[in-house]
This record gives structure tokens, sequence and C-alpha cells, in this order.
């Protein structure tokens, strides 16, 4: 490597820690300007547009207690340190955790950088943080997103082809398919971030001295059409596996989800400053069904019972047709008060399906049940003679009665299937499963 | 007959609240708080790769004071249907790094939801060393089982079967379209169901369907 990468090397240096605090210019005796340059410094590609922007919106946002002013706009150590609390409590990656894995996992990213744990590396020897940018550098960008890749090599600078240095990071994931191919190549004593894959691979692409994706990695400022030839048959002989020459062309196996740079909805930027967990997770959070809601404001009566409701499910033949009816005792039940009466709302469902054709009818009905305040005091029973209820299933065209639904089933064998389920409390009896026949 | 069949019929159900109601010598469940808790699982249907429903659980003692005597009880909640299917864009990488606050959310419920279970079933036995095996396995003395059928009144048998069966359903009219929906427990003619309601199980299809 050329020795001349000490110049830029030093105006970045210089630099960059004066322009951390971008949009708002900081008195360097505010108490807030070495935590926030500290900051920026060491965990600027994280932060994101929005927490640059907008900041942190509890109107937008319930996970956020408070707003809080955007990065961009910090101004004082207090809204600072409330910055930064909430920026590692989105990102924590484990949250049944008290530590913040995450945040740990960046801090060790960092301690590598700064202690260049790739110098010595045996892939690519002599690779250096601070020559190539340091904690800012697009080489320390990569590392601190995305930690040590899964495969890395070094290609030395071929004079004869024109041909700079090249060094290449693939992350790979547990499908073996290639998430990111980093490719970093050299310019003036320092690694450069190749960002422009052609996506078209073409001879008269990769020819052309307008376009070519090999121009990046030409030491000629501006090579010909033949020498930009002779670079791609030199890496020909130098990179037989196009371990090198495939990220020119293409960055990851996931074209369709993921880009090196900004990304949107439908596509992860690589570089980008990653989505913070939390937030992210909201969207992917899992959908939870049939819960019991908020019941804190309704005068309600529970039953022993968690999640059951003790029933007796009867089945009589009084004359051929089963007759059903349930039963049971008052205090079995879930009732809410409602003005000088207790009311439950149970849902029952029945199908009825014929053993030998596999017909199914279906039977539903919301039985909505109200008693007197002292009813349960006085041990009272319910008694629910079911045949003569309507149906209210969907399915059934001719609506009726259960009785009507028993009547109209053509005789054999028949799984009867009951659910019973309070409407509010989602306690339920179980239900039933029986045979029975109709003559 | 038609007439005299109906009056049994009003008659045996005026009395059929006490027959089934009133219990002369109820059966009273045993304690197992204070013995080592030694497996829990949860009774769980997978209705698909992103989607279950969950039951109850199933959880194994030891006698702290005979480690040859066990127990199982098993237990039910309020069923918890859950559906992760999501959509497939970006699943590769953020899927992955928001699952532990996907699984805490679905922990935090089964959580909440196991802590408020009824118990319906407790089986109790004994074993011994068996020298075919060498371990300590070989059943010793009776089986002792409390077991809480769907009317709720406890019963206690000794040596008998439990069975357990999936319980399918038709969620539809096509003949082939059944799904799992519950568990049935079941000791002779009396049994207890776990299940998950007909609708929660058709909008957990539909879902998944949607945006696997």
């Amino acid at each position: 490597m050329k020795k001349y990468y000490l110049i830029p090397l030093f105006i970045l240096v210089f630099f960059g820690t004066g322009c951390a605090s971008k949009g708002l210019k900081i008195d360097p005796t505010n108490p807030v300007f070495t935590p926030k340059n500290d900051f920026e410094m060491n965990y600027g590609f994280f932060i994101t547009e929005d927490e640059r922007k907008k900041g942190y919106s509890a109107e937008n946002n319930s996970k956020f207690q408070e707003s809080i002013s955007p990065f961009n706009q910090i101004n004082t150590l207090e809204e600072f340190n409330k910055f930064e609390k909430i920026f590692w409590q989105i990102r924590d990656t484990d949250p049944n955790t008290p530590q913040n894995e995450y945040k740990d996992i960046i801090d060790q990213r960092i301690s590598d950088i700064k202690n260049e744990i790739f110098f010595t590396d045996i892939d690519t020897p002599g690779t250096s943080f601070k020559r190539n940018g340091g904690l800012r550098g697009e080489m320390a960008r990569v590392y601190l997103l995305h930690g040590a890749p899964s495969f890395k090599d070094r290609l030395p600078e071929n004079h004869t082809s024109n041909r700079s240095e090249l060094i290449v990071w693939y992350y790979i994931d547990v499908q073996g398919r290639h998430l990111f191919r980093f490719l970093f190549y050299e310019k003036y004593g320092k690694m450069e971030l190749f960002k422009n894959p052609s996506t078209l691979f073409s001879y008269e692409i990769l020819f052309n001295p307008l376009s070519s994706p090999l121009r990046e990695i030409s030491m000629k400022a501006f090579p010909t059409s033949q020498e930009l030839m002779e670079l791609w048959m030199g890496l020909d002989r130098d990179d037989p596996q196009w371990i090198f020459r495939t990220p020119l062309i293409e960055f990851t196996d996931y074209t369709t989800d993921i880009v090196m740079e900004g990304g949107d909805d439908k596509k992860i930027g690589a570089l980008d400053p990653p989505e913070p967990v939390a937030l992210a997770a909201v969207r992917y959070k899992p959908t939870i069904l049939g819960q019991p809601g908020d019941l804190s404001n309704r005068n309600f009566v529970f039953n022993l019972q968690h999640s059951f409701i003790p029933v007796y499910f009867r089945i009589g033949y009084p004359t051929g047709k089963p007759v059903f009816s349930i039963l049971t005792s008052c205090s079995n039940l879930d009732w809410e008060h409602v003005e000088d009466k207790m009311k439950s709302v149970l849902t029952l469902r029945m199908s009825f399906q014929n053993k030998t054709t596999r017909a199914i009818r279906e039977y539903f009905v919301r039985l909505t049940l109200t008693v007197a305040k002292d009813f349960c005091d006085q041990k009272g029973t319910v008694v629910i003679y079911l045949n003569e209820q309507e149906n209210f299933a969907p399915q059934e065209k001719n609506r009726g009665t259960l009785g009507d639904l028993v009547n109209s089933l053509e005789s054999g064998i028949y799984v009867l299937n009951v659910d019973l389920q309070h409407v509010d409390t989602k306690k339920s009896a179980g239900g039933w499963r029986e045979e029975i026949t109709i003559k | 007959v038609n007439r005299f069949l109906l009056a049994f019929f009003f008659f045996s159900t005026i009395f059929y609240p006490c027959l089934a109601l009133c219990q002369t010598n109820p059966v009273i469940p045993p304690n197992f708080s204070s013995w080592n808790t030694i497996n829990t699982s949860r009774i769980e249907l997978r209705v698909s790769d992103c989607a279950s429903v969950y039951l109850g659980t199933e959880t194994d003692y030891m006698n702290p004071d005979d480690p040859m005597e066990f127990a199982r009880v098993i237990s039910r909640h309020i069923a918890v249907p859950i559906n992760k299917c999501k959509e497939h864009n970006k699943k590769s990488v953020v899927a992955v790094s928001t699952s532990l606050y996907t699984q805490k959310v679905e922990q935090d419920l089964l959580t909440e939801r196991s802590s408020k279970n009824d118990s319906f079933l407790f089986v109790r036995w004994r074993v011994e060393y068996n020298s075919r095996t060498e371990h300590d396995d070989k059943p010793s003395g009776d089986v002792d089982i409390w077991f809480r059928p769907s009317d709720g009144n406890w019963i206690f048998r000794k040596n008998i079967k439990v069975e357990v069966e999936s319980l399918t359903e038709n969620i539809g009219d096509a003949k082939s379209n059944n799904v799992f929906s519950g568990v049935m427990y079941r000791i002779g003619g009396l049994y207890h169901i776990v299940r998950v309601s007909r609708d929660n199980i058709i909008d957990l299809i539909k879902k998944g369907s949607k945006e696997s």
C-alpha cells in the first residue's frame, strides 16, 4: 500500500469530529459537546434518519413515554441523556434480560476496530481500520453494522493489468446463501468500498470506459477500453473462482430483498442504519386471537375457574328424536351486573356430521341469560332447553330452530360436536363430542 | 306412549339438576405444589409452520420425600391461538432480529394464561428398579387418578387408562377439510375436552394462508 494515505486521513480526522453534530453548531464549552460528538463518532452509523431529523414522538409511538428532540437538534446534556437512553432501549435485542445485548455487541465491535483485529489476520494481513478512516470509515461501517465477515480474502494489486489491491468480505446466512458481498479496493492509499455493482453483465458494459464497474478498481484514472479488457483478463487469471469478480456484478443473493444502500419498505439497505428492533417488531408481532377484552370497567361476578365453565350437556330421546339441554348451577357461570339484573351471554355451536355421507349441518345460537341479582345466592340452577332455540348458523339456509334442524336430518349416525363459550370472558365448557343416532 | 315418554323426560329433567349437581361425597383432588417440578410442556396444536393454538400445560412432579413417586397434572387455560405468519419481504434478516421480541409477546401471554389455569387431571404413580432395563422405570403399586369431566365434578379412579385423543373438525363443506381443533381426555365414558373455538381456528388458517 502506498504511504500517501496519511494526508486524507489527517484531513478526515481533523475535520471529522468537528462535523459530528450535523445541523446544529454546539459551543465546545457546552457540556453536551463531547458526549454528543463521541456518540456520533461511535454510533453515528446506527442513528436512523428519523432519529436525526424527527427524534422520538410520544404522540406517534406509545413506546415513548415523552417526546425527545431529534439528534441533530439536541443541545443540552439532559436531552442527550434521554435520547441515548431511548436509543439503546429500542435496540435491545433481548428484552427478557437486564443487559442490553445489542449495545454490548456494538461496543465489542468498536473495541475490535480500535484493537485492529484484522491487522494480523491470516486471510487479509495488514488490514487496518485506522488507515481506512477509523471508526467513520467504510470498512468500519461494514464491521460495525455486520460484525466479522463469514469469509474474507485479499488479492494483491497487479501492476501488469493495472488492477488495485482488492479485499472481499462475504456475509453468508444459515442456508449458505450470500447475504452481502462487500468489495474494497485501494484508491490513493486507502481502501474504498465498491458501491456500484453492474447488475447487467455484458462485455459491452464491462469494457465501456464510461460505465464499466472495472473503472473503480483500475489503477488508471481514466482507463481505456483496452486497459479494462486487460484488467478483466488479469482477473480471469488471478480470480478463477470469481470470489472478487462476483461483487462487481452482484451484491447479494437476495436481490429482491436487499440493496447495499437506500433501502425502503420492501428492501433492506445493508449499509443503512438498522431499524431499531423494538420498532421493527411491532410489524412482526404475532396475531393473537380469541382473548378476553379489557373487562376492568365492567362489573363482573366470575365463577371459581380461570378458563372453564362446568356444564352438563344432556341428550334425551323422549320421542325418538334427540332433545338437547344444558344444565349448570348459577355459580358456574360468569355474570355481569346490568342495572338490577345479572346477565351472562354464551355462544353455543353444534355441528352434526353424518358418519356415512360426511355431510355437515350447523347450529349456532347466542344465549343471553338474565336472572335476578340474588339468583346465585339462592343456589339457582340454570337449565336451557335447546331444541326451541332459533338457529343463527350462517351456513343454514332455512333457519328455524334446533328442533327443526334435528327433524330435517336424514336417518343415520352422526358425530355431534358442541362448543359452549362465554362471549366476554372466553371461558368455555371445553365441549362435547357424542355419537347420536337419528331414526 | 309418546305422552308417557314426554312426561318421563319432563320429570327426569326436573330431578336431573340434583342428580347432576349434588355430590354426596365430593372428591377433592390432591395438591402437588410442594413437590418438585421436573418437566412442564404445553398442550399445543400446530395449525401450520407459523400458527399454533396453546390449550394448556402438562406438568410432571417428583415427590421430594420419595424420589420414586411421580405425578402428572394436566391443566387448561383460555385457548391462545397465535399466528406468526408474516410477509416474506425482509423476512430473512428482520424476522430473525425481531424474533426475541415476538417471542416475548407470545411468552408473556402464555405465562399469564398458564398462571390462570384449571387442572382437570391428576395422575400419581410409583416406580421401582427394573433389572431388565437397569432403570427406575418399573411401575409399582396403584396408579391413582383424579379426573374432572366437563360437568365439573371430580372423580377418583385407580389403575384405569386415561385415553388422549386429538379432535379434528371439518371447517368447510369439503370432505377433506378437517383440522385439529382440540384434545379429548377420556376415562371410561367420561371426558374433558380442551379446544379452540371454531371461529378462531378458521381465522388462524385464513390469516396463515394470506400472509405466509
